[in-house]
């Protein structure tokens, strides 16, 4: 399965491919050959030797084959009394919207939870820090009450940002931040809030088509907004309220001419305006009076005991105000703080700016003669694994066979002359490769960590529309936010330093076998019936079943022990 | 001979490998364990054990005790009208135990390992390492405690072991190991703890429960009452290891005062020593990447474990009942023993060996970029992790950060903070490097570590050869110890064989200021019997008259311990 270097089975004194128990005898026996203190180097490398050569086993510490004769068991102390009504009652809390929990009950429940007695225990602990953990990003916005206990209570905001720092923490310290947002608009631009809410709650019903048109320009910049400043926002969301709002603005801009009239100038001034000093509808009033004005002015010059020449200079007067008002907005108001929105964050439907999926962008500045070997790397990789790793002398130390590599090759292209974007292609060619490789070799982390990391780039697609997690499956290019592209940095960085380890090759067959138990379990949690979810896993039938059979079968396979691992393995080949 | 010597907060021991097995070394009062006070007494002689112990009370400001949490800072302790450092004081216990194995083994001690909390720091080592050297003992190593009780417990049956947890909870300091054992290889995986928390503590936590029900001045006004609550809370905390109610009672200025302490109100107040606790065994677990229930045992050493409410902590955090083989107080001695004798080379330990952990991070400051991309100073770049396996030698390449720059500064830290500011500085080293824009000149800059907590760094400008080293341990030169350990080899210790006497006397005494009315008159008459008898010079009056005292004093008192 594995391959560590030869040169770990050579200083272990093993055939290649010995069990456990083996490697750690060896290492054993070599360690009392020699003294450490005496030779610290030999040391670290017979370490070094042992690590590689264990990585390739399953699970270091599961039991030996032939159980040794076990001591008497120490008997179990009196079993843990959880308090699993608080933890059903929160789970339903937040997960159930017609209960309409007050945030401060849910925050009470969460102090429940986190009080009981049986916290103590360290496994449950454990167990109920992932519980919150997932709740909390499954139930935005109503879980964000549970983000202040959960924080203080597991220290979530402790310490530096690991290499293997789960990205759900990252999230949640983010939607920590993003959920101020909800209370300034709920204050500030009660219109805006109306807005949201509306989003979240199912689409519209009552005069859907006007509703559309009154609001769609305004509903657009918020979902740019959001998208750009507070994207944790967007995951509370009703996904077919979304997905309604984006097919009327992708149909309004298929309206006929007459109709389209002044719309994009519209569209320009909402975009401009932004969130605005305290919304839309105060100033009606305003708008009213403004319109109403001239007619009251006309009416009033039509009134008897006016001139002729009166009249002429009134309405000459009356014109002339009213081209100097439609030259100034025609012209366009100061621009305020807002997004830049049609640029940055295309509206769903619209042509969007397809990054590459698998291949990183190389990095836009013009490409520089060839400098330094260390620096030119350090810029390419910055950009493949998206500022995670960008000390060359870590990868020269983690994985001396692939430095030299790329150090060959760019002295051969400095050397040939060519274009050192070619080059950077390379790099960038061969890391995926490895990260494509470490994603179903034996290091089992990596394994779970990039089919936690596929999942969450299937919900974040299926948010926009079930269409975009289809595409994601397919392998067609999709776009991402900058959490994920970050994440997926940080594991083709953990790829690129650990040591090589030559996966099984990559199957022609496109298939995989899924064992029955976790088959059964995926079904359950898709909600399909079991015809659908065939179908749907094969690739048929309707988007949004594919996109939750998917989902499904991730889900049981990363909870699945060592069956769902290999599983996962087997379908990222 | 090398011996293993456990320098504890609250009591130190001594012990050897001998015939197959480690084992206790008795002082010249017979127990096991000494207890780790000095006091000095009205003709100017030093008194170090139990002699200085039953001191305290009654002459607080001549006596010092728990002097192992000063380790490490230059804080200088009064006795009476000298001055010592603890580390003075701590090399006066060593000396002692020293004495005593001497005498007990017939042969001279030349070196010895010293065991020393896992989370102690760089400076704290130091200063134990310079406590051993100014006792006239070579230290061979230092070695820490939960690592010593793991190899104590490891090498009992020399079977292969599952990972298992030692929790040590001592007199002042919490520390907690992952270690594993395989053919006869013994592998501590991670290492963490929390140097400020111990029984200590623990006793503070019911002296605010017992201070309520009492009408006394706060201990802050005087040292004098401080001690005495302090010894009342410790009496009443072991009484609670017993019952559900201990009677918290001391005597002050001839009045007697007592109050009822309640388990219940005991376990409240130390409710947040208690969650000190988890903090360390969680990052011990990730550290060592094994979760609370595939550990195979949680073993408990350390005075403070016999507590009730600690053991049933650990209960309920592991959800099984933890592993009390060991004995608390003596396995820490006696693992220390064992890697004497791995020192030694001794053909009975032939296959066993250790590989210990480095428990906290090692790095240099640097100018880096925060998460705004601004540039700040005062990072920390670590450059050997934690837990890593020792001997390491790990090396990093730098840059400058500015233009033109004439040298490179590194700031040796250690510590898990991203901030310098809140992490241990170690030393610094300076190195001239060539002027070039900011970024242009590499430093190489490697971390030595060894197993005795020896750092070496060298500093190296690759572009011009230049190379800068340095050795991370004492600053003090041999001539500056040579003088201090004959300042202290000059103060005047009572010989051996009167330090059961003094410790006698300096019992009665305390048990003079413990009592009234008329059981304080009963110990005065043992006084002047005991000196009467000891004016004789008689060895047989003065056998006597100890045995009488003894007894009636512990009739007395109801109970004895250290």
């Amino acid at each position: 399965m594995s391959e560590p270097p030869a040169s770990a089975w050579d200083l272990l004194d093993l055939a290649p491919g010995a069990d456990t128990r083996a490697i750690r005898r060896a290492y054993a026996d070599a360690l009392r050959a020699m003294d450490p203190e005496a030779d610290p180097d030999a040391f670290q490398a017979l370490r070094d030797a042992r690590d590689a050569a264990l990585s390739g086993k399953a699970d270091v510490l599961s039991p030996p084959p032939e159980p040794p004769p076990a001591p008497p068991p120490s008997p179990e102390a009196p079993p843990l009394e959880v308090d699993m009504e608080a933890i059903n009652g929160l789970r339903d809390m937040v997960m159930e919207p017609a209960l309409n929990a007050a945030p401060d009950a849910v925050g009470a429940m969460a102090e429940r939870v986190l009080a009981d007695p049986a916290m103590v225990n360290l496994a449950h602990a454990a167990a109920i820090e992932q519980f919150l953990a997932d709740l909390i990003v499954h139930g935005t916005p109503r879980s964000d009450p549970l983000i202040d206990p959960a924080t203080r209570f597991f220290r979530w905001d402790a310490g530096a940002r690991a290499l293997d720092r789960p990205p759900v923490l990252d999230w949640i310290a983010k939607r920590g931040d993003d959920r101020w947002f909800d209370v300034e608009l709920a204050t500030h631009h009660p219109a805006w809030k109306r807005l949201l809410d509306g989003l979240r709650g199912d689409p519209p019903e009552r005069w859907p088509r006007l509703r559309a048109w009154f609001q769609g320009h305004r509903v657009e910049y918020l979902l740019a907004y959001l998208q750009e400043r507070h994207p944790t926002t967007l995951a509370g969301l009703n996904g077919d309220t979304v997905r309604w709002w984006g097919e009327r603005i992708e149909a309004r801009r298929n309206y006929p001419a007459p109709l389209r009239v002044g719309d994009a100038s519209w569209r320009r001034s909402v975009f401009a305006r932004g969130l605005g000093d305290g919304g839309g509808k105060g100033n009606v009033p305003l708008y009213l009076a403004i319109f109403v004005l001239p007619y009251v002015f006309a009416w009033f010059l039509l009134l008897r005991g006016f001139s002729r020449t009166e009249r002429v200079i009134g309405f000459g007067w009356l014109a002339f105000v009213l081209l100097l008002s439609l030259l100034g907005s025609v012209a366009g108001r100061p621009e305020r703080a807002g997004v830049e929105a049609p640029a940055l964050a295309p509206p769903p439907g619209a042509a969007l700016e397809r990054a590459i999926d698998m291949m990183p962008p190389v990095p836009p500045a013009p490409p520089e003669p060839y400098r330094d070997f260390d620096i030119d790397l350090a810029s390419i990789l910055a950009s493949v694994t998206a500022g995670n790793l960008s000390r060359p002398a870590e990868l020269a130390a983690a994985n001396p066979a692939f430095y030299a590599d790329l150090k060959r090759r760019w002295q051969s292209a400095a050397a040939g002359g060519r274009p050192i974007t070619a080059w950077q292609d390379q790099v960038a060619n061969r890391a995926m490769k490895r990260f494509q490789e470490a994603t179903r070799g034996s290091d089992t982390k990596m394994v779970l960590d990039h089919a936690r990391f596929y999942e969450s780039r299937l919900r974040w697609a299926a948010r926009a529309s079930m269409k975009e997690c289809v595409d994601v499956l397919a392998g067609r290019p999709v776009m991402e936010n900058a959490d994920l592209s970050d994440y997926r940095g940080r594991l083709v960085a953990r790829a690129l330093l650990a040591p090589k380890t030559a996966a099984a090759p990559a199957s022609a067959a496109k298939g995989f076998s899924i064992p029955s138990a976790i088959d059964r379990d995926a079904q359950a949690r898709s909600g399909l019936s079991k015809s659908a979810y065939d179908r749907a896993l094969d690739g048929r039938g309707p988007a949004a079943g594919q996109c939750n059979a998917h989902i499904a079968l991730i889900d049981a396979a990363l909870l699945g022990g060592e069956a769902g691992t290999e599983l996962l393995r087997d379908m990222f080949r | 001979m090398i011996v293993g010597i456990d320098l504890g907060t609250t009591n130190s021991a001594v012990a050897r490998w001998h015939e197959g097995w480690p084992q206790l070394i008795p002082n010249a009062l017979g127990s096991l364990l000494t207890p780790s006070a000095v006091s000095i007494a009205d003709d100017g002689t030093v008194l170090v054990g139990a002699a200085a112990r039953d001191r305290q009370p009654t002459h607080p400001r001549a006596t010092a005790t728990a002097f192992k949490r000063l380790m490490g800072s230059t804080r200088p302790i009064m006795l009476g009208d000298t001055r010592f450092t603890p580390e003075d004081l701590s090399s006066l216990v060593l000396r002692n135990l020293k004495r005593d194995a001497e005498a007990h083994c017939g042969q001279e001690v030349m070196g010895a390992v010293i065991t020393v909390p896992a989370y102690f720091n760089d400076r704290q080592r130091r200063a134990t390492r310079r406590a051993g050297e100014l006792a006239g003992l070579k230290v061979e190593r230092l070695v820490n405690e939960p690592t010593a009780a793991a190899l104590a417990y490891g090498i009992a049956d020399r079977e292969d072991r599952e990972p298992f947890l030692v929790f040590d909870l001592g007199g002042g300091t919490f520390d907690v190991s992952i270690v594993e054992v395989f053919d006869g290889i013994v592998e501590v995986r991670a290492s963490a703890g929390d140097n400020r928390l111990g029984g200590e503590d623990f006793n503070d936590a019911l002296l605010s429960v017992a201070r309520g029900g009492l009408d006394l001045p706060h201990p802050n006004t005087d040292t004098h009452l401080a001690e005495v609550m302090r010894a009342a809370a410790e009496r009443a905390r072991r009484a609670l290891s017993e019952a559900d109610t201990a009677v918290f009672s001391l005597v002050w200025k001839d009045e007697e005062h007592a109050t009822e302490v309640t388990a219940a109100a005991f376990e409240a107040a130390a409710a947040p020593l208690i969650d000190r606790l988890r903090d360390p065994v969680l990052r011990a677990m990730r550290d060592g990447n094994v979760r609370a229930d595939a550990m195979s045992e949680v073993v408990l050493v350390g005075g403070a474990t016999r507590m009730p409410l600690v053991r049933r902590t650990v209960t309920r955090m592991f959800g099984r009942f933890p592993n009390t083989a060991l004995h608390p107080d003596h396995a820490i001695a006696l693992g220390a023993a064992v890697q004497a004798a791995l020192k030694a080379r001794n053909a009975d330990l032939a296959e066993i060996r250790l590989t210990d952990v480095c428990p906290f991070t090692l790095g240099v400051d640097v100018m880096g970029q925060d998460s705004n991309g601004n540039a700040r100073s005062g990072m920390f770049a670590p450059i050997i992790e934690r837990n890593t396996v020792l001997p390491a030698s790990r090396q990093h390449r730098f840059q400058t950060a500015g233009h033109n720059q004439k040298e490179v500064r590194f700031g040796i830290y250690q510590g898990e903070s991203r901030h310098v500011s809140a992490n241990v500085e170690l030393g610094a080293v300076t190195l001239p490097v060539p002027p070039r824009p900011a970024g242009e000149v590499v430093v190489d800059c490697r971390f030595t570590y060894d197993v005795s907590g020896l750092l070496e760094v060298d500093v190296t400008v690759p572009a011009t050869g230049l190379t800068q080293q340095l050795v991370i341990y004492d600053e003090e030169d041999a001539h500056d110890l040579a003088e201090r350990r004959a300042a202290l080899a000059a103060l005047k210790v009572p010989p051996r064989d009167q330090e059961a006497n003094r410790a006698l006397i300096a019992r009665a005494e305390r048990a003079f200021e413990n009592f009234t009315g008329e059981r304080r008159e009963l110990v005065a008459q043992l006084l002047v019997h005991l000196e009467g008898a000891l004016a004789t010079q008689d060895p047989r009056t003065v056998a006597d008259a100890n045995r009488l005292v003894v007894e009636r004093l512990d009739q007395l008192e109801g109970e004895r311990f250290l």
